[in-house]
């Protein structure tokens, strides 16, 4: 076992605040999976997830002193990578509202990652996975990242609403609604 | 219980998040109602299926490119506005401002010759694609690290705390505009 690996998030941004590069490292290993997964399904591009996810990190090496015992540190790093992942979607969308395609990110832009890909699960599953990131992309993206964090990284309620900034009974309803909506997209997309 | 106050409970029923005496009486109207009992098997194969997708992580280089980045960052603080660099990295980007700069400087002398009233001039400029782009083609994460200066370390900060600390993922309902300059100010914030 790593030495680092007996402090809490919080213990190891304290340190790193006061120097120790190894605790920065600590917290790189523990959240780069999951901050990847999560950019990812937000942009649907594995190398601009890594590329933002890296940023993220970044940022956090040369502001940590803005981070504030207040909030847990995951909190904190999500919302970072969230923002920074929202600014990357939104100026793709600028770039492609006046092309020709304007329905949209175009369905070839979805990558499925090779190395994840299972065959089995898949024909398990009531919908494919490229069908599944092609609808949450298409959600309003107050929805899409209700539905990421809550259904795909699995986080409580609580601490969604701390990284989104609403009170948990807003989340409940994004929840809602945004389920409901990806479950309109499949189907428009199965009836195609 | 009817179909309609079922329907509000979807989420927290599927979620677990329903107390007692509510539970109940969702599970006694779902024995009664297929229509509500069928709603929740798709709800819960949908949620299934998002519970099951694969997660993808991290590459093996991951790590080293970030200490690249990183590394790249010092290198910045020591030469800061290296200017060579700068626009070598930026040169295209660089050409396609300036070339820019050129067209708008000239249509507005033109337009000023044949409409003196500018007013509407500004909105149909900023709904202009080109212009977009032009302001994204800078904040590129993969073009920046070369552009970060040593100095500006505290407006960086503040960009920070205003979009991390303070004001989180979410947008107040809409993209405002001034929410979305923050978006933008917290990706620019580190040239
Ligand atoms: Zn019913």
């Amino acid at each position: 076992m790593r030495e680092t690996a007996k402090y809490t998030d919080e213990e190891l941004i304290a340190l790193f605040q006061k120097g120790d590069e190894r605790a920065y490292l600590e917290l790189v290993r523990r959240y780069k999976d999951r901050l990847v997964n999560f950019v990812f399904r937000f942009v649907s591009s594995r190398e601009m997830a890594e590329d933002i996810v890296q940023d993220t990190f970044l940022k956090l090496y040369t502001s940590s002193h803005m981070y504030k015992e207040i909030a847990r540190f995951s909190t904190w790093i999500y919302t970072i990578a969230g923002n920074l992942a929202k600014t990357e979607l939104r100026k793709r969308k600028r770039r492609k509202i006046y092309s020709i395609h304007d329905m949209g990110i175009d369905d070839k832009e979805f990558e499925i990652p090779s190395d994840t890909y299972n065959p089995e699960r898949e024909s398990r599953s009531a919908y494919q996975e490229k069908e599944i990131q092609i609808a949450i992309s298409r959600l309003p993206e107050q929805f899409k990242t209700a539905i990421i964090l809550r259904d795909i990284q699995e986080l409580s309620y609580e601490e969604i609403s701390k990284i989104v900034g609403v009170p948990a009974g807003t989340v409940k309803s994004r929840i809602n609604r945004g389920r409901l909506k990806l479950q309109e997209i499949l189907k428009e997309l199965k009836s195609k | 219980m009817d179909c309609y106050s079922f329907s509000n409970l979807l989420t927290d029923y599927l979620d677990n998040q329903l107390k007692l005496p509510l539970r109940r009486e969702a599970e006694t109207h779902l024995r009664e109602c297929p229509v509500c009992r069928r709603k929740v098997e798709e709800m819960a194969g949908l949620v299934d299926a998002l519970h099951a997708l694969p997660k993808v992580s991290a590459s093996d280089s991951f790590e080293a490119v970030l200490m690249e980045k990183i590394s790249h960052y010092h290198e910045n603080l020591q030469h800061p506005r290296n200017l060579r660099t700068l626009f070598s990295t930026h040169s295209r980007t660089f050409s396609a401002a300036a070339a820019l700069i050129l067209v708008m400087t000239g249509t507005l002398v033109i337009w000023r010759g044949y409409n003196p009233r500018l007013e509407n001039l500004p909105s149909a400029m900023n709904s202009a694609p080109v212009l977009s782009s032009m302001g994204s083609a800078n904040t590129t994460p993969s073009t920046q690290q070369s552009a970060m200066p040593s100095k500006g370390h505290t407006s960086s900060s503040m960009a920070l705390k205003d979009s991390s600390n303070n004001k989180n993922l979410d947008n107040r309902d809409g993209l405002g505009p001034e929410d979305f300059r923050n978006q933008i100010q917290l990706v620019n914030d580190r040239r």
